[in-house]
């Protein structure tokens, strides 16, 4: 496909992309590279991440595995990725989730969900919109959130509470970086099937609450895909007016 | 502290990337970087690495880099 005279194109830009070894991270790569982006893939199973190197278009490419929440290696992580080119875009894809009832919670359920979901994107924010390390024509930061930062649900108390974190702050981040012509968004999926999160999840549902979780989306589940586009749409040129705003896509989950 | 140590950390603080921009007659206030977030990270800067908690609004003072040493009060090398 000839992308670079079309606004959605990725040609020339460079991404992070973290979670990117499975589910909506991997799918955003691969869609990415399709447009002519370069990638820099962070995960911690570096098995699954160089098989997903494979999967992608276009060369330049480089894969890192690390614990996001080993925050200290993270700078190092950057550095050394930049030296290639500066970095234009982040898409922080990995998270985790946890089904509890607030009665079982642990403060120590919270850490573990915020360690990542929210800190570890946050501090990968600071440190490509470094001055030697972002690209000087702007950018474009996505947090990969959720419906479940938009509503609550039952038993998700630490996983609602870190995806809505990743709403505030990430509008707190857009205001800042605006003037570096920085983008920063949100993108808040329902539920996608087909990811290691899904799989966990419906393995823990009665076969009535699988349904519920079902027929709560007017469109049906979502492909990993379907977040990876809006992904693009968001990292490139076309977007360039959007910051700050928290999209949802998921099948109409938030709209019943 | 000396001098060239602070010249550094200031550097890092404010994004600025030529080493031999800075001395002390350079007028902070003019520097692209200097902005009110750049005020903040100052303020942090000097709680860091000198233990003093400085106003913004005492920052209205500030000039030259000499003036930001200045109202850090300490003596530099």
């Amino acid at each position: 496909m000839r992308t670079e005279n079309s606004p959605y194109s990725l040609s020339g830009k460079t991404i992070v992309v973290t979670g990117a070894s499975s589910g909506i991270g991997k799918a955003c790569a691969i869609a990415i590279s399709r447009m002519g982006g370069r990638l820099i893939l962070i995960a911690r199973n570096e098995k699954r991440l160089k098989a997903v190197l494979k999967q992608l278009s276009g060369t330049g490419h480089t894969v890192f595995s690390q614990d996001l929440v080993q925050f200290d290696a993270l700078a190092d992580l950057i550095k050394t990725a930049a030296e290639t080119g500066p970095i234009f875009g982040l898409i922080h894809a990995a998270g985790i989730e946890m089904t509890l009832p607030l009665r079982n919670m642990h403060y120590t359920d919270y850490e573990k969900l915020f360690a990542l979901n929210v800190t570890a994107g946050f501090e990968l924010a600071r440190l490509v919109s470094k001055k030697k390390i972002r690209d000087p024509s702007g950018g474009s930061y996505i947090f990969i959130s959720s419906t479940m930062g938009l509503v609550g649900q039952s038993g998700l108390v630490g996983y609602c509470g870190s995806k809505g974190a990743l709403i505030a702050g990430s509008k707190a981040i857009a205001a800042e970086l605006a003037s570096y012509h920085i983008r920063v968004n949100c993108i808040c999926p329902g539920h996608v099937q087909g990811t290691l999160m899904s799989d966990q999840l419906f393995s823990t549902l009665s076969e009535d609450a699988g349904k519920a979780i079902i027929n709560a989306h007017p469109l049906g589940l979502g492909e990993p895909e379907d977040v990876a586009y809006a992904c693009v749409f968001l990292l490139s040129d076309a977007a360039r007016w959007m910051t700050g705003a928290v999209l949802p896509v998921d099948g109409g989950y938030t709209m019943v | 502290m000396q001098k060239s140590e602070f010249y550094d950390i200031l550097m890092e603080t404010l994004e600025i990337e030529s080493v031999d921009s800075l001395n002390e007659s350079t007028v902070l206030t003019d520097l692209e970087e200097y902005d009110s977030l750049a005020v903040l990270s100052l303020i942090a800067m000097i709680d860091e690495h000198f233990g003093k908690r400085i106003p913004g609004t005492e920052f209205q003072k500030i000039t030259t880099v000499k003036s930001l040493m200045d109202l850090i009060g300490v003596d530099f090398e």
